[in-house]
């Protein structure tokens, strides 16, 4: 029996070992706004959502983000990255403005962030450890991704 | 050095020079997005009679069963394939749809917008709350749920898709429940980038057996705060909210 339990718990660490070595993170994310600000996703934990604003689950979701970006203090940074397909950053900006969203937001004019992320669909959330090891990744505003982020603020949103 | 005889060196010849003129053959392609042209199709200029067309579409927001439906309904963009990993749009710097490019040999001949931008999304058009009914003409009166519990299962049509995780599953799971218990469940369909006859599909594809709701202008995934896709939200007889998850229920609650 005991013989039995060691193989499992060895099988579980191992296991365990493997999921993380398999959970490599991204380089840091270095790029400047559409505000013409430098931000980087290094050392921080990061929230990023791609988007664009032809994308109506996207747009749906905006309200969402500039809450979780209001509510995110010091506890992790918010980046819009925006996808640049179909898209141009003055329309970017006028959008922005046109609902006076205060996130800073990056247009991925090659997308080449969008490729660096993995990202084949909009909207698409992922959540970032400092390391910039991914521990959340979903299309829409999930309850899971709301409570990743409740937990980080130590409870609001 | 062996020397090959003269058959098979022509034939060797003959095999370079055919695959060099399919390289150099030019190559017509129009990068499309097929959520746009479902609003509104491109017109398309008179195919050349000596340069091959291929519809493409850039690898975002796509999967095959959508391009399949798409090319039945508009049997002119047959043959769209989707530019796995944005391949051909990242090596010809294509960021726009609809695009047009002729290709010949690994030059660009000819390079066109087809047409502009989108601009405006589907929910970015102001809210509206109009009296809603059920597919089978029911009306459905989101404040007044009638007798006991009901539950309200906010669902996608466009479902398989990738921004939808396990929504087939989760459909039979609701479908399941509905066979189960005694209070009314309604399916509520997300208007984004579909139409009625795409729900009534759902609904055979699905065979649901239950009351759906085209919730055509987004009022009831907008009341009830949903967000997230397939979701439960079940409602006491007074109309207040008692549950709410991306789970089944579990009755008796």
């Amino acid at each position: 029996m005991e013989t039995i339990m060691k193989t499992y718990l060895t099988g579980i660490v191992l296991l365990a070992l493997s999921a993380t070595a398999s959970a490599k993170p991204y380089p840091p994310l270095q790029a400047r706004t559409v505000a013409d600000q430098p931000i980087s996703s290094s050392g921080k934990v990061t929230y990023l959502k791609f988007w664009a604003t032809w994308c109506a689950y996207c747009v749906e979701e905006m309200p969402l983000l500039q809450q979780a970006f209001e509510n995110s203090q010091e506890s992790y940074q918010v980046i819009a990255v925006n996808v640049g397909f179909n898209q141009t950053v003055e329309g970017v900006k006028t959008y922005l403005n046109r609902y006076g969203y205060q996130f800073p937001t990056v247009f991925d004019a090659t997308g080449s962030i969008t490729r660096q992320y993995l990202v084949t669909g909009t909207p698409q959330h992922i959540l970032l450890d400092a390391s910039g090891t991914e521990i959340y990744r979903s299309a829409l505003f999930t309850d899971e991704l709301r409570q990743h982020l409740a937990t980080l603020t130590g409870g609001k949103l | 050095m062996k020397l090959q005889n003269p058959i098979t060196l022509l034939l060797s010849l003959s095999v370079l020079l055919l695959s060099q003129q399919s390289i150099a053959a030019p190559v017509e392609y129009i990068f499309i997005t097929l959520w746009d042209e479902y609003a509104q199709q491109t017109p398309l200029p008179e195919p050349h009679p000596n340069i091959e067309r291929r519809f493409l579409h850039p690898d975002i927001n796509i999967d095959k069963p959508s391009v399949d439906q798409f090319t039945a309904l508009f049997p002119v963009y047959d043959g769209l394939q989707i530019d796995t990993y944005n391949q051909l749009a990242i090596r010809y710097g294509v960021r726009q749809t609809p695009y047009r490019l002729v290709v010949e040999g690994n030059q660009v001949r000819q390079r066109e917008v087809l047409s502009k931008l989108p601009t405006v999304a589907h929910s970015d058009l102001p809210a509206q709350d109009k009296a809603l009914q059920t597919l089978s003409g029911q009306p459905f009166d989101p404040t007044r749920p009638g007798a006991g519990f009901r539950v309200l299962f906010f669902s996608d049509s466009l479902c398989p898709f990738q921004h939808i995780p396990n929504c087939e599953r989760r459909i039979a799971q609701n479908n399941r429940l509905s066979a189960n218990i005694d209070y009314p469940v309604v399916s509520v369909i997300k208007p984004f980038y579909v139409d009625p006859t795409q729900v009534s599909a759902y609904q055979q594809r699905f065979n649901v057996n239950h009351e759906i709701v085209f919730d055509s202008h987004n009022q009831l995934f907008r009341r009830f705060e949903v967000t997230d896709l397939p979701y439960w939200v079940v409602q006491n007889r007074q109309g207040k909210v008692i549950y709410r998850a991306n789970q089944v229920p579990p009755f008796p609650l």
